[in-house]
C-alpha cells in the first residue's frame, strides 16, 4: 500500500518531469548571495555517455551529496563523451581552477592513454579529490567452458599456440592480458572488442574463448552461471565474489585494478579544495553509497588525495613497462 | 502467462503509472518531432528523476519516450523532408514525395497506424519468444554483423533512386567521415590533426541535422525548388484511400517481421531494418517504379520496421541484461540507479516489474495511436506556414537540438558545414540517405571487420564456416543482381519505346 504523501510526491515528480524538459535549457539557477564557496551549482564532468557505468556511479554519488545538502549547492552531471574519455578529461583538466568544474574520471585517460596517444592535458598538474572506487578485473569464460583455472588456460594455449581467443578492450584490459602472456609464456589470439557488453555478448554466443572485463559488468552473468571467472586481478579475494581466486593465489604475479577518481583542474584555492575533499570523503564513506556500489559490483575505496596520487603514479609506471613508454 | 499479463495491467489501477505512460509518450512524440533532440537526450535529462519514480515508473516513462520518438520521428520526414532521427531517413524518401503530391495526411495516418500495428506485434513477440530469441541472437558474432552492414550499404546503393555510382560515392564519403576520431577497437586517435575537438569525431546528430535540415532550408531559400504552396486539407483528405490502405497493410506486416528480427541484433539495427524493409517492398512490389515517387508501401514498411525494432530492442536487455543500443543503455541506467541489476535472471527475479512494463507498452502504443491520429490534421496545417517563417525556425531548432545533444559549439559548426555540403551535392543528384547510413554503420562495420580478420587471421575461407554470414551475403547478391536486372530491362524497354 502506498501512503497519500508518497503518491502526492509522485504526482509532483510527474509535473516536474514535464516542466524540466521544457525549461532545462532556459533555466539558469539563481543562488542566494554570500561569499562562501559554492555560490552556484558545481558541474561534474563525466567523460562517458549518460547511462554508462561511470555515469551511473557518479549519479549515485551525486544523489548522496545533493540529498545531504552539505554543499548548499547541487552537483550537476555533464556528460562529455568521446575520444575514449579524453574529450571530457581535456575539458576538466583545462577548466578554470575555481571549484565549479570538476570531473569523475576513470583512471585510463590519466594513467594509460597519455602513454600511447598525444593528449592535450597534463595528469600530473591536476588536484585529486578522492579515489571513490576500485574496480577489479577478471578473466572470464562461458559457463560451460572446459577451462576451470588459469592453469587450464595456460595448458590449452600451449597445446595449440594462437588458437585460444581472448577478447580484450581498452588499455586497462590490454595490460593484464599482455602481462599474463609474458609471465606464462603463452600466445593467445587477441580480438579487440568495444567494451564489456560486446565481450559478454561474444562470450554468451561462444564466439570467443576468454574475456577480460571488470567485475561490475560481469556480476549479473556470474550470478546466473552464464559466465564463470578464472581469476581476479585484485591483491586479495573480493567479498562480492568470494569464490573467485586471485591471480596471485594461482601463482601468477598480476595485481591490477581500474580506479574512478574525482579530479579538479590545476591547483584549487585551499578552502575550496578542503571543502570538496571533506564533502566527497564523507559521501564516499556513507552507507547509501556503499549500498549503491555493492549493487553495481564496485568496491568503495575512499583513498585520500595523497594515496590516490600514489596509486595513479604507481599504475602509470607499471603500465609503462608493458605499453613501451610514451611516444 | 495471461494471468501474469493481467496482473501487469492491474497495476495500472494506480493512476501514477497511467500518467507516467502518458507523460512518456507525449514527451517522446515531442522530441521525435523536434529535429536534433532525440530520445537519448530526453532520457539523459530525466535520469535524474528516475530514483523518485521508482524502477517500474522509470521503465514506463522511458519506454513511452522511446516508442513515442519513433512515432514522432516520421512526422518531419514526411512533411518537410527532415528526418527527426536516423531511423526515419527512409520514410522521407517516399513520405515526402506523398506530401509533394498533396497526400501528406494519408502518409502520416499510414505511418501512425503501421507503427501501432508493428509496436503491438513486437510486444506479443517479446512476450512469447523473448528467451528463445535472445539466445539465438547472441550466437551472431562479428562476421554476421559485418555481413549485415555490408548488406545495408550495398542494398542502399542498388535501391537508390538515381545513379548507383553516385550513391557509392556518398557511401564512401560517409565511411570516411565516420573514421574521424577515436578508433572504435584499438582506441587510437585518427585524423584529428592534433585537435582534441576532433577526437570526439563528427557528431552524428549534427551531420543528420546538417545534411537534411539545413540543406532543405538552403534549397528553399536558394530558390532551386518552388516553395510548397499548401492549403489546409479537409478531413476526408487525411485518410488513406482504400487502394492505399490495401497496399499499406501487407507492407506493414512484412516490415514488422523484418524490424523485429533485426531489432535483436546489436548495433544500429533499427536503422538497418528500415532500409531492409524498403528494399523488400520494392522487390515484392508489382510496380517498383513507384518507389521514390510516393509509394505508400515505402512509408508503411519502414515505419512498421523501426517500431518493431524498438520493441525487440528490449529483449536483449530484459533477458540478458545487455543493452544493444544507446537508448537501452539509458533504460539500464535507470534500473541500476534504482538498485535493480538486470541480468539473465531478471524476468524470474522481478516478474511483477517485467509484466507491468509489458502492459505499459501495450497501453503506451494505444495512447500513441489515439494521440497521433488527431495530430495528423494539426501537423499537416504546419505546411501552410510560409517557408520564409518555417525555414529560419527549423534552422533555429536544429541548432538548439545539436548543441543540447553534445554541449559543444563545434557540433553546431559541423551542422552548418554539413548543410552547405549537402546543398551543393544534393542538387547534383547525390543521395544524402546513403551518406547518413554509411556514417551510422561505419563503427559497427569497422570493428566487426577487424574482429573477423583477427579471428580468421585474414583468411577469407573462415567465412565458409559461418553459414549465417554466407546466407546473408547470398541474399544480398541475389537482391542486388535482381535489381540490376530489373533496371536493365526497364532501361531497354524505355529505349525501345523511344526508338
Amino acid at each position: 500500500m502506498k501512503t497519500r504523501s508518497q503518491s502526492t510526491s509522485r504526482w509532483c515528480v510527474i509535473a516536474a518531469v514535464v516542466v524540466a524538459l521544457v525549461a532545462a535549457s532556459a533555466c539558469a539557477a539563481r543562488s542566494p548571495d554570500g561569499d562562501a564557496y559554492p555560490r552556484r551549482p558545481i558541474q561534474v564532468v563525466v567523460p562517458y555517455p549518460a547511462g554508462s557505468g561511470i555515469d551511473t556511479t557518479t549519479r549515485a554519488l551525486a544523489d548522496v551529496i545533493n540529498d545531504s545538502g552539505d554543499l548548499g549547492q547541487d552537483l550537476q552531471i555533464v556528460n562529455r563523451d568521446g575520444g575514449g574519455g579524453t574529450v571530457g578529461t581535456t575539458d576538466v583538466l583545462n577548466a578554470k581552477p575555481d571549484g565549479y568544474t570538476i570531473g569523475v574520471v576513470p583512471d585510463g585517460p590519466l594513467t594509460l592513454v597519455p602513454q600511447t596517444e598525444k593528449v592535450a592535458y597534463d595528469p600530473t598538474s591536476a588536484t585529486y579529490i578522492n579515489e571513490i572506487l576500485t574496480s577489479p578485473i577478471l578473466f572470464v569464460v562461458p559457463g560451460d567452458s572446459k577451462l576451470k583455472t588459469l592453469q587450464d588456460l595456460v595448458e590449452a594455449a600451449k597445446a595449440e599456440p594462437g588458437s585460444v581467443t581472448i577478447a580484450e578492450g581498452p588499455l586497462n584490459y590490454k595490460v593484464p592480458a599482455d602481462q599474463f602472456e609474458q609471465q606464462t609464456d603463452v600466445d593467445l589470439k587477441h580480438v579487440e572488442f568495444e567494451g564489456d557488453q560486446a565481450t559478454t555478448t561474444a562470450l554468451l554466443g561462444r564466439n570467443v574463448d576468454v574475456g577480460v572485463m571488470q567485475l561490475a559488468s560481469a556480476l549479473p552473468q556470474l550470478k546466473s552461471g552464464k559466465i564463470r571467472a578464472l581469476g581476479v586481478t585484485s591483491a586479495d579475494p573480493v567479498d562480492l565474489v568470494p569464490d573467485v581466486p586471485t591471480f596471485a593465489s594461482q601463482r601468477i604475479d598480476i595485481v591490477w585494478q581500474a580506479f574512478n577518481v574525482v579530479v579538479a583542474p590545476g591547483k584549487l584555492p585551499d578552502p575550496i579544495e578542503k571543502k570538496l575533499t571533506e564533502t566527497f570523503a564523507e559521501a564516499v564513506a556513507s552507507d547509501e553509497f556503499a549500498e549503491a556500489a555493492e549493487k553495481l559490483g564496485l568496491i568503495v575505496s575512499g583513498a585520500t588525495p595523497q594515496e590516490t596520487d600514489e596509486h595513479l603514479t604507481d599504475k602509470t609506471k607499471t603500465a609503462a613497462g608493458i605499453l613501451g613508454g610514451g611516444e | 502467462m495471461l494471468h501474469d499479463l493481467g496482473a501487469g495491467f492491474a497495476s495500472f489501477s494506480d493512476p501514477t503509472y497511467l500518467l507516467l505512460a502518458l507523460a512518456g509518450v507525449v514527451l517522446g512524440t515531442l522530441v521525435g518531432v523536434l529535429p536534433g533532440i532525440g530520445p537519448i537526450g530526453a532520457m539523459s535529462i530525466l535520469l535524474g528523476v528516475t530514483t523518485q519514480v521508482g524502477p517500474t515508473g522509470s521503465l514506463i516513462l522511458f519506454a513511452g519516450i522511446y516508442f513515442g520518438s519513433t512515432y514522432g520521428g516520421s512526422t518531419t520526414s514526411i512533411l518537410l523532408n527532415i528526418p527527426g532521427e536516423a531511423s526515419s531517413v527512409v520514410t522521407a524518401l517516399d513520405g515526402n514525395q506523398m506530401t509533394k503530391k498533396g497526400r501528406s495526411g494519408p502518409a502520416l495516418t499510414i505511418a501512425a497506424v503501421s507503427s501501432f500495428v508493428a509496436g503491438t506485434l513486437s510486444i506479443v513477440g517479446l512476450m512469447l519468444f523473448a528467451p528463445a530469441l535472445s539466445s539465438v541472437a547472441v550466437k551472431l558474432g562479428p562476421p554476421e554483423y559485418m555481413a549485415l552492414c555490408l548488406a545495408g550499404l550495398l542494398l542502399l546503393a542498388a535501391l537508390s533512386h538515381g545513379s548507383t555510382a553516385r550513391a557509392l560515392v556518398m557511401i564512401c564519403l560517409g565511411l570516411a567521415v565516420g573514421t574521424v576520431g577515436i578508433d572504435p577497437v584499438g582506441g587510437d586517435l585518427r585524423f584529428t590533426m592534433g585537435s582534441t575537438t576532433l577526437a570526439q569525431g563528427f557528431s552524428f546528430t549534427a551531420l543528420v541535422m546538417g545534411v537534411f535540415g539545413v540543406t532543405e532550408a538552403l534549397t528553399i531559400v536558394g530558390g532551386k525548388r518552388p516553395a510548397q504552396a499548401v492549403k489546409a486539407p479537409r478531413l476526408r483528405e487525411l485518410l488513406p484511400s482504400r487502394a492505399e490502405a490495401r497496399r499499406a497493410g501487407p507492407a506493414a506486416l512484412r516490415g514488422s517481421v523484418i524490424g523485429f528480427l533485426l531489432g535483436l541484433v546489436p548495433g544500429p539495427a533499427a536503422v538497418l531494418s528500415t532500409f531492409a524493409s524498403y528494399v523488400t517492398e520494392k522487390r515484392v512490389s508489382r510496380h517498383p517504379e513507384r518507389f521514390g515517387h510516393g509509394a505508400v508501401e515505402g512509408v508503411a514498411g519502414p515505419e512498421a520496421a523501426n517500431n518493431a525494432a524498438a520493441g525487440a530492442a528490449f529483449i536483449p536487455l530484459m533477458v540478458l541484461g545487455i543493452p544493444f543500443a544507446p537508448t537501452m543503455a539509458l533504460v539500464l541506467a535507470a534500473l541500476l540507479l534504482n538498485g535493480i541489476v538486470p541480468g539473465p535472471t531478471f524476468v524470474d527475479d522481478q516478474p511483477e516489474l517485467f509484466w507491468t512494463v509489458i502492459a505499459a507498452m501495450y497501453i503506451g502504443n494505444l495512447m500513441l495511436l489515439v494521440l497521433n491520429l488527431p495530430l495528423v490534421g494539426l501537423f499537416t496545417r504546419l505546411l501552410s506556414v510560409p517557408p520564409h517563417v518555417m525555414m529560419p525556425l527549423i534552422i533555429g531548432l536544429c541548432t538548439i537540438g545539436v548543441y543540447a545533444d553534445g554541449n559543444s559549439t563545434f557540433d553546431v559548426v559541423v551542422m552548418l558545414a554539413a548543410g552547405v555540403f549537402g546543398f551543393l551535392l544534393r542538387s547534383s543528384g547525390f543521395s544524402m540517405a546513403a551518406f547518413v547510413l554509411a556514417v551510422v554503420l561505419q563503427p559497427t562495420l569497422e570493428s566487426s571487420l577487424r574482429q573477423t580478420m583477427a579471428f580468421s587471421d585474414g583468411d577469407p575461407t573462415y567465412l565458409l564456416g559461418r553459414p549465417v554470414t554466407m546466407i546473408i551475403l547470398a541474399l544480398v547478391a541475389a537482391a542486388v543482381g535482381g535489381m540490376a536486372r530489373t533496371s536493365w530491362v526497364a532501361r531497354r524497354q524505355a529505349r525501345s519505346l523511344v526508338s
